[in-house]
């Protein structure tokens, strides 16, 4: 059986200085791996870099080994500010619209700000319910 | 066969690799310092512990009566009547965490998971082979969960079963999960069905023979609890111990007719050595020299902030904690000793074998390499 994921994105948790992008990429030229789209996005002293690749799951496997804390986009990934109960407020949003979390995941906390890792029984609707401006 | 000449050879080679490599391993939590050479004679049999410990076998060449030894010592160690516990010697603490979140989803097929970030990685593995819901929690710098950001999320799903992954010494930062705290916020919140496992793959061996220990065993509340048997006992092969309440494991016994035993544990096949070696480890030590090794540890900890922090080196460790954290050596050192770095930190774990004289080398190169 073949999977379709060509599309999958992979994101990134890197710091934000001169040449990340350039590690990354020589990351995934030595397996052969071709970038399609890249974007960055700034998080404080961190950055998110955004890619899709012609080999998602190699993509992911280079870049493990290489270094880089990157995971794929089955999850929904959102910037929340670093305190107590801001992850439980997303949750709240969650259960009154009757999507099940399967799995929240914090990634990285930095400058303040966490970048966590959502998955439910319905992203459309899960989607559909958080702030576009702290989904990445 | 083989030439035999170049078989000794390799395996030669190989074990002059490990000699060298013992002498530079301060990162990892693993006691070098044991002999079991007095147990060398059981590796002429085919020994096999399958099934469960407290059932009989039809595989007699099994240690089944030691294990249950050992299993009686850790229940003492844990708090855990003897009479109301169960567990066996498991492959380490993976399968011992494993084993503990089974019996949670098994009591409460629609709970939820909470763990904090600094939980081991092996734990994510475990939730996504068990299928269990899971929500992670914020740590307090010190790697213990943030008591609050706990507290606000059970809030939210109080009326759904609690699973709580209590660390009882972070892998990273050796932060002990305050079960006192945790069983409050569940009073608090009026949750009436909660599981608490504790790993306390190297603390389960420290905070029962510290004299203020944090809480942390079934006196304190948990329910399960996964220690390594490799990590301060030491042993030549990765082991360790679950453990849990009778009651529990009776709700999900199953039959396995072909051995004869009610299999309640999670492989078929396991290990006859690993309880032996444990076995033997209390009887050359006895509790009483567990009880110096750890204080002995805990002085080398003591002694390892110490010399960093004098030579201006940032070091630091938790109350009842073996693991010295240090800022991420240089590559030069790093290339030299064993020791795991995380992001911007890396520790260093003050085992029997590492001593105050290997501490001092370390510092030395540390402040040569900085």
């Amino acid at each position: 059986m073949k999977l379709d994921n060509s599309m999958q994105r992979i994101i990134i948790m890197a710091e934000n200085r001169v040449g990340v992008i350039a590690e990354i990429s020589r990351a995934l030229a030595v397996d052969g791996i071709n970038i399609e789209t890249l974007d960055t996005k700034d998080v404080g002293s961190s950055g998110i870099v955004i890619l899709t690749t012609d080999h998602p799951n190699k993509a992911l496997h280079a870049l493990k080994n290489a270094g880089f804390k990157a995971v794929s986009d089955d999850a929904i990934i959102i910037k929340l500010v670093d305190e107590p109960g801001a992850l439980a407020k997303v949750a709240e949003k969650f259960k009154r619209a009757n999507v099940n979390i399967r799995s929240i995941h914090i990634l990285n906390c930095q400058d303040g700000y966490s970048m966590v890792a959502l998955t439910t029984n319905d992203r459309a609707k899960a989607e559909a319910l958080i702030d576009s401006r702290i989904m990445i | 066969m083989n030439d035999v000449s170049e078989v000794q050879a390799r395996l030669n080679s190989m074990l002059s690799n490990f000699e060298k490599l013992a002498h530079w391993q301060v990162g990892y939590p693993c006691n070098q310092k044991f002999d079991y050479s007095r147990l060398f004679d059981f590796m002429k049999y085919c020994l096999n512990n399958v099934g469960d410990p407290f059932h009989q076998s039809n595989f007699l060449s099994n240690t089944h009566d030691i294990e249950r030894e050992v299993i009686a010592t850790f229940s003492d160690l844990m708090c855990l009547p003897q009479e109301q516990a169960w567990g066996y010697v498991s492959s380490g603490g993976t399968e011992g965490n494993m084993y503990g979140l089974y019996m949670a989803r098994e009591l409460f097929s629609d709970g939820v998971v909470y763990f904090s970030q600094d939980t081991h990685y092996s734990v994510l593995k475990i939730l996504h082979v068990l299928n269990i819901r899971n929500i992670m929690i914020k740590s307090q710098a010190n790697g213990e969960i943030d008591y609050d950001d706990l507290y606000e999320t059970i809030r939210i799903y109080r009326d759904v079963p609690v699973i709580f992954m209590a660390n009882i010494g972070t892998t990273m930062k050796g932060a002990v999960d305050d079960i006192a705290k945790v069983r409050k916020i569940l009073d608090d919140l009026a949750v009436v069905n909660f599981y608490i496992h504790a790993d306390a793959a190297l603390s389960g061996m420290i905070l029962p023979f510290v004299a203020k220990p944090q809480p942390h065993n079934f006196e304190a509340g948990i329910d399960s609890v996964a220690i390594s048997g490799h990590k301060l006992i030491g042993s030549p092969l990765p082991c360790g111990v679950v453990l849990t309440k009778q009651d529990y494991v009776a709700r999900i016994a199953r039959a396995i007719e072909y051995v004869g035993v009610l299999d309640t544990t999670l492989p078929g096949s396991r290990n006859a050595l690993a309880p032996l070696i444990i076995w033997y480890a209390f009887q050359h030590y006895g509790l009483s020299g567990f009880r110096a090794m750890v204080s002995d540890m805990l002085a080398t900890a003591d002694y390892a902030v110490n010399a960093f922090t004098k030579h201006g080196l940032e070091a630091w460790r938790n109350e009842n904690s073996v693991t010295v954290v240090i800022a991420r050596p240089s590559p030069p050192v790093l290339s030299k000793w064993q020791i795991a770095p995380q992001g911007d930190i890396a520790h260093i774990i003050t085992m029997p074998h590492v001593t105050c004289a290997t501490i001092d080398e370390l510092v030395e190169d540390c402040v040569a390499n900085q």
